[in-house]
């Protein structure tokens, strides 16, 4: 071949190589951005779908299971529902009004779901209970409470993974082959008990993480000791919050604090109505009635103790009865 | 022109023309994707409207006590309440307008339009004085909504009185923003 002709193929060849790479880059880069689209896409349709799903349920009451097709880690921080690990790829996270009691992260490929509406004394909003099959309750009752604690269980979906003891048959080692597998172990105390985390652990393999929960039904309190032993004093309005703490454990207060929110949004709108609702009544007693009822629950607003929440509990439920019974426009 | 000239310009030729092609393919596939994912957009919004169609009757800020019905007596308080948390419910509904109606009894048609607000709450004639409350509205950008409804029962508390309303919700294509 002459010299014309080589430098003539070395131009081809080097001309079709940098055409080539600039083809082969825009391809490249194009897959890239539509693989790392669907996997954010996927993300961000697991956290809709469970949105969904709670809402769907919430619209009544009662227990189901989520099955999601494949293993996922699903988080439920406070306020927040949220798909996979933070840094990979195909997080997704959404906000959400619901009120979510849960251990906080969920791996799997299901989800077991409770949901019951909270009264106090009116329906103040759904409570979205959440576990899976690597998140263990145990409820361990005594003597003395062991009927109310029998019937607090009865009450609760059996796709929950809870069970009951009584308090002198309690023996943590009796659950360590469970805890090979799990996540997370919650031990609910009714009354006190002379456990530890630390002991509870000991008597456990590997590396789950434990907390106990101390609940003094007849105060309506509880203790909550977190996976390192810290304790956090707590209380529950109503048997419907008591659930929620123990299925949420340490995330209790993040969720009771939203639902008191929405108690307080609730409460107000219940206040403005009742109101009105003077000013369209002639009636004197159905007024001064009302007018009492308006009243309660203006300090309902703002009271902060549980004490007070439960005295103006009942006494807006007997203002609300006393207006039925004299056939006035009720509160709620 | 030489031959080696005539092979340069064959081979820039088809490469322009590859690369024009590639444009073309590449241009009409970023628009069918835009359109799929404006369908899809709607097609979620709709979802989500749906979903809220459900929600809102058995919200307890607008429910009846036992849940059974839509009280008419919160519709004015949940506007206030509304208007104090604005940020709150916006994130609940996104663009959205709710809106209750009296459907039967049949109201008189000059009043069916009219909005039920303070001012006709506290006339004697009320509630036939005005036929819709708007709950909730959030359209910052005007845009064109599309609306689905759902037949609910009205509680009046005032004169403990049932009557058939119907719920309307607008949804406007971008969901929960």
């Amino acid at each position: 071949m002459n010299k014309k002709g080589d430098i003539n193929l070395m131009f081809k060849w080097i001309f079709g190589t940098i055409a080539g790479a600039v083809l082969l880059s825009f391809f490249v880069s194009f897959s890239v951005t539509h693989l790392e689209g669907s996997k954010v896409l996927e993300g961000n349709k697991m956290v809709v779908f469970i949105d969904d799903k709670l809402d769907a349920l919430g619209l009544g009451e009662g227990g189901n299971v989520l099955e999601l097709e494949d293993e996922f880690l699903i988080g439920f921080e406070c306020g927040s529902i949220s798909a996979g690990e933070w840094e990979d790829d195909n997080y997704a996270e959404r906000s959400t009004d619901k009120v979510i009691f849960s251990a906080g992260r969920l791996e799997g490929e299901t989800i077991n779901m409770w949901t019951q509406k909270w009264e106090f004394p009116y329906r103040v909003v759904t409570f979205n209970y959440l576990s899976n099959l690597k998140n263990y309750y145990v409820l361990v009752h005594d003597s003395d409470n062991s009927d109310d604690v029998l019937d607090l269980a009865n009450n609760i979906p059996n796709n929950m993974n809870f069970q009951t003891v009584g308090s002198s048959d309690f023996n943590p080692s009796d659950f360590s082959g469970q805890a090979k597998y799990a996540d997370k172990f919650t031990f609910v105390f009714f009354g006190s008990s002379d456990y530890t985390v630390k002991r509870i652990k000991n008597s456990f393999y590997g590396d789950v993480k434990v907390e106990i929960i101390e609940v003094k039904l007849n105060e309506n309190t509880a203790k909550i000791y977190n996976n390192y032993g810290d304790i956090e004093d707590v209380f529950y309005l109503g048997d419907e919050m008591l659930y929620g703490l123990i299925f949420s454990g340490t995330g209790y207060t993040c969720a009771k604090d939203r639902a008191m929110e929405r108690f307080r949004t609730i409460t107000q709108i219940y206040n403005y109505k009742v109101q009105r609702l003077m000013g369209k009544t002639n009636d004197p007693d159905c007024l001064n009635l009302l007018n009492e009822g308006r009243r309660m629950l203006n300090t309902f607003l703002s009271v902060n103790s549980k004490s007070e929440f439960y005295n103006y509990f009942e006494k807006i439920e007997r203002q609300n009865r006393g207006l039925r019974e004299k056939s006035c426009s009720t509160i709620y | 022109m030489k031959k080696g000239q005539v092979h340069v310009t064959e081979t820039i030729l088809v490469v322009f023309i590859v690369l024009i092609i590639l444009i073309i393919g590449v241009v009409g596939y970023y628009r069918f994707s835009f359109e799929k994912n404006k369908s899809l957009e709607g097609e979620l919004s709709e979802r989500a409207a749906t979903i809220m169609l459900a929600k809102a009757v058995n919200l307890d800020e607008l429910a009846c006590g036992d849940g059974d019905c839509v009280d008419a007596g919160k519709f004015l308080p949940f506007r206030r309440v509304l208007g104090e948390d604005l940020g709150r419910f916006r994130s609940i509904f996104g663009r959205k307008k709710i809106v209750f109606r009296q459907i039967y009894p049949v109201l008189d048609g000059s009043v069916l339009e009219v909005e039920c607000d303070t001012a006709n709450y506290i006339q004697m004639d009320y509630p036939n004085n005005c036929g819709k409350w708007t709950v909730y509205e959030f359209n910052p950008d005007n845009e064109y909504g599309s609306k689905i409804s759902t037949i609910v029962s009205l509680y009046y508390p005032e004169f403990d009185r049932y009557v058939v309303g119907r719920l309307e919700i607008d949804h406007y294509d971008t969901i929960r923003k």
